[in-house]
């Protein structure tokens, strides 16, 4: 008997991986651009001056350092309003004045009464659904008088959401409208126990049922020491912890369009740092939202107030800016949201 | 980028006083958040702080 049960479940062992990898070879091929001409065309928008503009402006001490609920963060946060306003992107009908307000009350004692910003492109094909594209925009004020400035943490991120959503107004205006709505969304509080993108999933402006994906950037600007003499990288976390498909298509837009190192080494599940935990995205992944996170790692400026504009790698910054739209086309454009499966 | 505090020793206090270890970072304002509270308390012969979880939900 023994001598049949053995080869049975060996062959039935053998099956059962061969399914397994036809299936996620099968979905790896699933994947491809149908006409990567607009993706290029469009992506060549997001340059390094005008992410350099957006940067100093964000990260300039007239906003002291952006902390949550303080003035400067506020007048920042009107900065990037009458941005979204004079690219004619739309604010929710919820929050007409694209600010989601966000009481007191709800956070820490400390900070007084702030606000995440939000706008959105209406789908063409799938209004009803929506990819998150997020960044935090708060960072932690003036400590000991001196202003933290937080250029890498995170001017980087919400500029790059900035430039990434003009170039999806511009293709929207030139007939490549999204066949998703895409919501830019600026987080804040993050930096005192995520509390922008918490309120947000407790009080979404568009359903988180509908929601498919979220693509948060912080700190993208910088790069670290594991990758000195070899800047072009960014780190990757989550992209395959909800699904395999949303990780199989940012490599996807890596390969056809920045060819960056796709780093996962903070993605895996002992890591100690646990990144994972420490960014907006987390709130999402905990709806069960597929999502990313786009990362540079840590370096010796990460909260002090040396983390200044002169340090940012632009070149790299527009890299990475370029692969998150490339990302965001993708999965806003496909005919069917990034399933979730993880194989 | 949320900061951590430092890296502390974690013992999860249960009813039986079974306690498992781990080492952990984790962020002082989503353990208020969340209702939890730290404790701290000399324990063993190495003079060694150890943090007890306790969940109060």
């Amino acid at each position: 008997m023994k001598i049949l049960v053995v080869p049975l479940l060996l062959l039935v062992g053998t099956c059962s991986n061969q399914r397994h990898s036809e299936k996620v070879n099968d979905l790896k091929n699933s994947i491809s651009y149908s006409d990567k001409s607009p993706v290029e065309t469009y992506l060549n928008t997001i340059t390094t001056e005008d992410l350099k503009t957006h940067l100093h402006e964000i990260a300039s001490d007239k906003y002291a350092g952006r902390r949550a609920g303080a003035d400067g963060h506020n007048e920042m946060c009107d900065y990037i309003r009458k941005y979204y306003n004079s690219l004619q992107i739309e604010a929710p009908k919820a929050y007409p004045d694209y600010f989601q307000s966000i009481p007191k009350s709800y956070l820490p004692e400390e900070l007084r009464a702030s606000q995440n910003v939000v706008a959105y492109i209406e789908g063409s094909e799938f209004p009803e659904e929506f990819l998150v594209i997020s960044a935090h925009s708060d960072h932690i004020g003036v400590i000991d008088g001196k202003i933290h400035n937080g250029a890498d943490d995170n001017a980087s991120g919400t500029s790059a959401i900035m430039e990434i959503a003009q170039a999806f107004q511009l293709a929207a205006k030139n007939g490549h409208r999204p066949k998703r709505s895409i919501v830019f969304l600026h987080l804040t509080a993050e930096e005192y126990g995520l509390y922008g993108s918490l309120f947000y999933t407790e009080n979404p402006a568009f359903p988180l049922e509908n929601t498919v994906a979220n693509l948060n950037t912080d700190m993208i600007g910088r790069v670290d020491k594991r990758h000195e003499g070899n800047e072009d990288y960014v780190y990757l976390i989550g992209s395959d912890r909800i699904s395999t498909e949303l990780d199989f298509i940012v490599r996807k837009a890596n390969e056809e369009f920045t060819h960056l190192e796709l780093d996962y080494k903070y993605n895996a599940l002992n890591d100690s740092n646990r990144y994972y935990s420490r960014s907006d995205h987390y709130n999402f992944a905990l709806k069960n939202i597929p999502v990313i996170f786009f990362f540079n790692g840590e370096h010796e400026d990460y909260h002090k107030p040396t983390d200044t504009v002169d340090k940012i790698n632009y070149r790299i910054l527009q890299k990475r800016a370029q692969l998150i739209f490339a990302t965001a086309w993708y999965v806003a454009n496909s005919d069917n949201p990034p399933t979730k499966e993880v194989l | 980028m949320l900061k951590y505090v430092n890296q502390i020793l974690i013992y999860i206090y249960t009813p039986e006083y079974l306690v498992t270890f781990k080492v952990l970072r984790l962020n002082k304002a989503i353990l208020t958040r969340n209702k939890i509270q730290l404790y701290n308390e000399k324990i063993n012969s190495y003079n060694m702080f150890i943090y007890y979880l306790i969940c109060l939900r």
